[in-house]
């Protein structure tokens, strides 16, 4: 029987119907993301670029699919097809429900971000780059996986104990928020950066010897990860750089910065981050210190950014850091 | 106005005669983390350059998103797009994250 080969718009059509044939061809992409409607797809269906985001009653995809991209985040799969076949990409992002993968998937990018379902990764996957951000309830590694990774993002895997003994070199990893990674194997190598905040970790295997340091994204020194007894506040107020100058602040301690410092609120109220103030330190031999203490709406992160020394409300500060000199003009809709 | 992180947006009238296209829908980088503001759908946009500050022109509604913050959903129109300021003795500078 010959294969049945459809236009992208055509195809759209017959597959939202439900009465789209087996073994369906598409030629160019498919985005079907929000179809309230859309509850199957036929077997056998092979598009290049398919795009199911956040269709609430997709519960299975087909036997037999071919893509070479597929975004499925944010649907109710609970597993996916033994013999799926996705070539380069694979994003299955706030997936809750999903707790199955097939032993021996192979894709270029997997991205389980928010899989919080999800307990056990597959065996002998075969990925390059693997999301697995926010997977709250995977504990370990499967026995066997690729002995090199171009990225591995575990942030926030908070019941992860252990990164696999079979990955040998990553070229980036992220393990920030691995609440429960004591350690790190010996032999790991990492090419690019290692990111490790708010891990329990205190030292590094020979393996990782020098390699770059992130916190949170910010490039940090051993000293700021391992010894941050060692920064002072000096150091704080002269980086120039916002980032890190917060994450200077984090591993010194803000309520030290505060105390050391002697920092007085000149004014407090309330914005999306929640309340924020407005700190005066005196500095010797220099202009005051007005700092604005914000915390950001979106990760809670606490900011401390430097004002004119003349500023004395909390409005005013953050209308001039907008860049309005009135701070009547100054009026967000929305601060994310 | 809108607030993403440390980059302002506020909607305006037109993008300035002799203003740049820029390639890319990209709306500020981190200078350290990597990160950057951008347009989910950049085949919705089109972003300009005018003596340091973009311009962005949304033809359909579409989403400015970041590894961090939360995205912002921004109707068709033209918008104006700048970074915060901090203040130092010697000068005041933009505010990179």
């Amino acid at each position: 029987m010959e294969t049945p080969t459809l236009e992208a718009i055509e195809a759209r059509k017959l597959l939202l119907s439900g009465q789209a044939p087996a073994h369906l061809r598409v030629n160019g992409d498919l985005d079907l993301s929000h179809e309230v409607s859309l509850t199957v797809l036929p077997e056998g269906l092979n598009v290049g670029r398919l795009v199911l985001d956040h269709c609430p009653a997709l519960k299975a995809l087909p036997a037999g699919l071919h893509c070479i991209s597929l975004s499925a985040c944010g649907t109710p799969l609970t597993e996916l097809p033994d013999d799926l076949h996705v070539t380069s990409r694979l994003d299955l992002s706030d997936c809750k429900l999903l707790t199955h993968v097939p032993k021996g998937f192979a894709v270029d990018t997997l991205i389980l971000r928010g899989c919080t379902a999800l307990e056990e990764l597959p065996e002998q996957m075969h990925v390059f780059v693997l999301d697995m951000s926010g997977c709250i309830n995977v504990q370990r590694f499967p026995t066997s996986g690729p002995e090199q990774m171009a990225r591995l993002n575990a942030q926030g895997c908070t019941r992860l104990t252990a990164l696999p003994s079979w990955l040998k070199r990553v070229g980036q990893l992220d393990v920030s928020g691995c609440a429960r990674l004591h350690e790190l194997p010996e032999g790991l190598h990492v090419v690019t950066w290692l990111d490790l905040a708010h891990t329990p970790l205190r030292q590094l295997p020979a393996s990782l010897q020098g390699v770059s340091l992130r916190w949170r994204g910010v490039a940090v020194n051993e000293r700021i990860v391992f010894h941050p007894e060692t920064i002072t506040t000096q150091q704080v107020l002269e980086e120039r750089n916002v980032e890190r100058r917060r994450v200077l602040l984090e591993r010194l301690g803000y309520e030290r910065f505060l105390a050391e410092t002697q920092a007085r609120v000149l004014h407090r109220d309330r914005d999306a981050g929640g309340e924020r103030r407005l700190l005066y330190v005196p500095l010797q031999n220099d202009e005051p210190l007005v700092c604005l203490e914000v915390r950001c709406p979106s990760t809670g992160r606490r900011y401390l950014i430097r004002v004119p020394p003349t500023m004395r409300q909390c409005h005013q500060a953050a209308a001039w850091i907008a860049g309005f000199d009135n701070p009547e003009h100054y009026r967000p809709l929305v601060e994310t | 106005m809108w607030r993403h992180g440390d980059v302002l947006i506020a909607a305006t009238e037109a993008i300035p005669p002799g203003a740049k296209r820029s390639q890319h829908g990209v709306l500020a980088y981190g200078e350290i983390t990597g990160h950057s503001h951008r347009v989910e759908e950049p085949e919705k946009a089109e972003v300009w350059e005018y003596r340091g500050e973009r311009f962005l022109k949304l033809i359909a509604t579409t989403r400015i998103i970041h590894e961090e913050h939360r995205p912002i959903t921004l109707g068709p129109g033209i918008y104006r797009v700048w970074r915060q300021r901090e203040y130092s003795p010697e000068a005041i500078r933009p505010l990179w994250d």
